[in-house]
């Protein structure tokens, strides 16, 4: 029964079916299975398919769709551990792209992989101002928060949005990590943030640094 | 049938009533002017089909009605197949291919040097040229030609015995007096069919050897490649004009003497040649003047869907793998396929044909698959359009990532080059910030150490090693390899750890 379950989660998310998946974490703890049954199958196929994307045998489309097919699963898991007591989510971060910067592709590459590692992801989207991300965070407790800016010219909102943290008296309770084209490592540290993140990959690990879930920055 | 398909039209230079001019000047010239042709049966041919043959002058005027009825009467399209079936190549039509390049001599990709190769170098260059999934047919007339050790006379059966050893893709061969009787035994014995590759010597000219070639593979059923090849001010009119007119006149002269010798003749063309050097007269193969002129030409081959073979943008006169070595063979090959040709040389020439790299064929190759890409062009279906995901998705910012739409396509008819860095700035400068020939270099030791051709069988290796011996033994008698020459030639025989 079990075995089962779990296989059919493993083929949902392949099939990058998010209803499925979904549906399959809900057998699974309506069953009483430990949800950490499943927080093993799940990172086991996203595993398996990150290995395939290393090789070149799958594509970017594939990870995205099985870290958000797998999104709904792990809410599911994530939700029946929090009632038992155990299996805490890695955190909750808000992403966004800032004001002014219409791009989205590399902060949503982010958001899909930090959920597929297991994060609460809040993406507030693109061209989003300093007040929305503050209430964001405000509003979800997050403990990251990551600027994403891929033009010179909208870099330094990110300041903007660091400034306005530190005057909401939040910015000791929030790690902030920043990246996109028109960021470097030196204008992320100058503008105060905790970490500079080169690339999609990078981000997960850095998050988890952040969050203390993880003790190295892979860099 | 392997090669690339192009999905749009070609793009025509001259305008109609330009395009008849220059054919009515080609015509005018070898109706007034006339052919020299320095061979008795193929006088005999044209005069048989209606030319009027001056035998003592050796030249033949071709009326416009016979050069006319025999330019209608070229076949569209003609095969070449190599030892493998699944490489056969359809030459003509919408299909285009790329084909090895030639030099003379090895280029050492680290102090720019050229010297003769040897016959293991020349082994690798063909097994590379197997390997490379963008090249289609091999270039057996002269990649790396000067090989040490090996008499003259032996250096193009040797050549082509090396490729049929490394690669069972089709051949491109050459023509040469005490050549081709060996060349057609090899070929018949492994049951293959390359084209042929001969030339008319300019201003309007063809050879004894020539017309030999001629007649002896157009019964074959063998692709004839004309290759006229004026060189403007020099060999030809300094004018663009003027010497597209030759070489349509000399591509018009070869196919009647073709057509003439054998009704079923299979042809097409390599406009040669080109421009000079203004101060020193030295051939530019990548030359804006060049390509134009070719690209003239490519469309009154057009006129008669005669197969195009181009040379233009194999290589250009930049003495590294530089950036102007990229641009020229980049702008070159661009030029001659968007004007129609059907195949271009390519990959790893160097410097004017001087010299040849295995190294700069596969840096070449990705060259040619991008530009296989370009000419697949875009499919427009209601698949492709994606109306009802657009609606779908709406328009507030949004991502298609996550769509099976793109899960379908994103990877699709894509280019992917295979030593080309196409990747994020970080992650060159994570991975050491390697160079370009630096990978190339590592693709060639890759190649020559795990690739393997299509096997040979003990009866195919037996017909190469026969048909070379005999080749030997004829040279010799004929005292086209001396002594000195012949002790040479088996110990780089020795080396290559050849039979």
């Amino acid at each position: 029964m079990v075995t089962g379950t779990l296989k059919r989660l493993d083929q949902a998310i392949r099939a990058y079916d998010a209803q499925a998946a979904r549906e399959e974490a809900l057998a699974l703890v309506s069953a009483g299975e430990d949800p950490a049954l499943g927080f093993d199958a799940i990172a086991d196929v996203l595993s398996d398919i990150g290995a395939e994307f290393e090789a070149g045998t799958m594509w970017l489309p594939d990870m995205i769709g099985a870290s958000e097919s797998a999104q709904g699963a792990l809410s599911v898991l994530q939700e029946q551990a929090r009632l038992r007591g155990g299996g805490q989510m890695l955190g909750t971060a808000v992403l966004g792209t800032v004001k002014g910067d219409i791009h989205s592709i590399g902060i949503q590459i982010v958001s899909s992989l930090m959920v597929g590692a297991g994060f609460n992801v809040e993406y507030l989207g693109i061209d989003v101002p300093p007040e929305r991300f503050v209430a964001a965070v405000k509003e979800t407790g997050a403990g990251l928060l990551g600027l994403s800016a891929l033009l010179t010219s909208t870099a330094s909102e990110a300041r903007s949005v660091l400034e306005l943290l530190e005057a909401e008296g939040l910015r000791s309770g929030v790690k902030v990590m920043l990246g996109g084209g028109a960021i470097t490592e030196d204008f992320a540290l100058a503008v105060g943030a905790d970490a500079y993140g080169a690339s999609a990959a990078q981000a997960v690990g850095i998050a988890k640094s952040l969050l203390g879930t993880q003790e190295e920055v892979a860099s | 049938m392997t090669g690339f398909i192009r999905r749009f039209r070609p793009t025509d230079l001259l305008s109609r009533s330009e395009e008849d001019l220059i054919h009515g000047a080609a015509l005018e010239l070898l109706e007034r002017g006339g052919v020299h042709v320095r061979h008795s049966r193929g006088l005999e041919v044209l005069a048989e089909g209606g030319c009027r043959v001056d035998s003592d002058a050796q030249l033949v005027r071709i009326p416009s009605s016979v050069a006319e009825e025999c330019m209608r009467r070229i076949p569209s399209s003609y095969s070449l197949t190599g030892r493998d079936p699944a490489t056969a190549v359809r030459l003509g039509g919408s299909r285009y291919h790329f084909m090895q390049g030639m030099g003379m001599r090895y280029v050492d990709p680290d102090t720019w040097e050229l010297r003769p190769g040897t016959l293991k170098e020349v082994d690798e260059a063909y097994l590379v040229a197997d390997a490379l999934p963008n090249v289609h047919v091999l270039d057996s007339t002269q990649s790396i030609s000067d090989i040490v050790g090996v008499p003259p006379a032996m250096q193009h059966l040797e050549c082509v015995a090396s490729a049929y050893r490394m690669s069972g893709k089709p051949q491109h061969v050459g023509y040469l007096k005490h050549f081709d009787e060996f060349n057609v035994k090899m070929a018949q014995g492994l049951g293959v069919q390359p084209d042929v590759d001969i030339d008319i010597a300019p201003p309007l000219s063809l050879t004894e050897d020539a017309v030999d070639a001629m007649l002896i593979y157009a019964p074959l059923g063998w692709g004839l490649e004309a290759c006229p090849g004026g060189y403007a001010g020099a060999t030809a009119p300094a004018t663009i004009a003027g010497l597209v007119v030759q070489w349509w006149a000399a591509t018009i002269a070869f196919v009647t003497l073709a057509k003439l010798i054998d009704e079923r003749a299979a042809l097409s063309v390599e406009m040669a040649g080109g421009f000079l050097h203004p101060k020193w007269a030295s051939p530019i193969n990548a030359s804006p003047e060049s390509w134009y002129a070719e690209g003239m030409g490519n469309q009154l081959c057009r006129r008669y869907q005669l197969p195009i073979a181009a040379a233009q943008g194999f290589c250009g006169e930049s003495k590294m793998f530089d950036f102007q070595a990229a641009w020229e063979k980049a702008l070159g090959i661009l030029s001659s396929i968007m004007t129609g040709s059907h195949m271009n040389v390519f990959q790893g020439s160097f410097a004017t044909e001087l010299g040849y790299s295995a190294v700069l064929a596969v840096m070449d190759d990705d060259i040619a698959g991008a530009i296989g890409r370009y000419l697949l062009g875009a499919e427009i279906t209601e698949e492709s359009l994606a109306i009802d995901l657009q609606l779908a998705m709406g328009s507030e910012p949004t991502s298609f990532l996550n769509t099976p739409h793109t899960r379908e396509h994103w990877i699709r008819d894509r280019f992917l080059p295979s030593v080309a860095d196409i990747g994020p700035y970080e992650d060159w400068v994570a991975a050491g910030k390697p160079e370009l020939i630096d990978k190339a270099r590592a693709k060639v030791e890759q190649i020559v150490a795990e690739h393997r051709p299509k096997a040979l069988s003990a009866d195919e290796e037996g017909i190469i090693e026969d048909v070379l011996r005999e080749a030997r033994e004829h040279c010799r008698e004929q005292g086209l390899i001396s002594d000195s020459e012949w002790s040479a030639y088996q110990e780089a025989l020795e080396q290559a750890g050849r039979p």
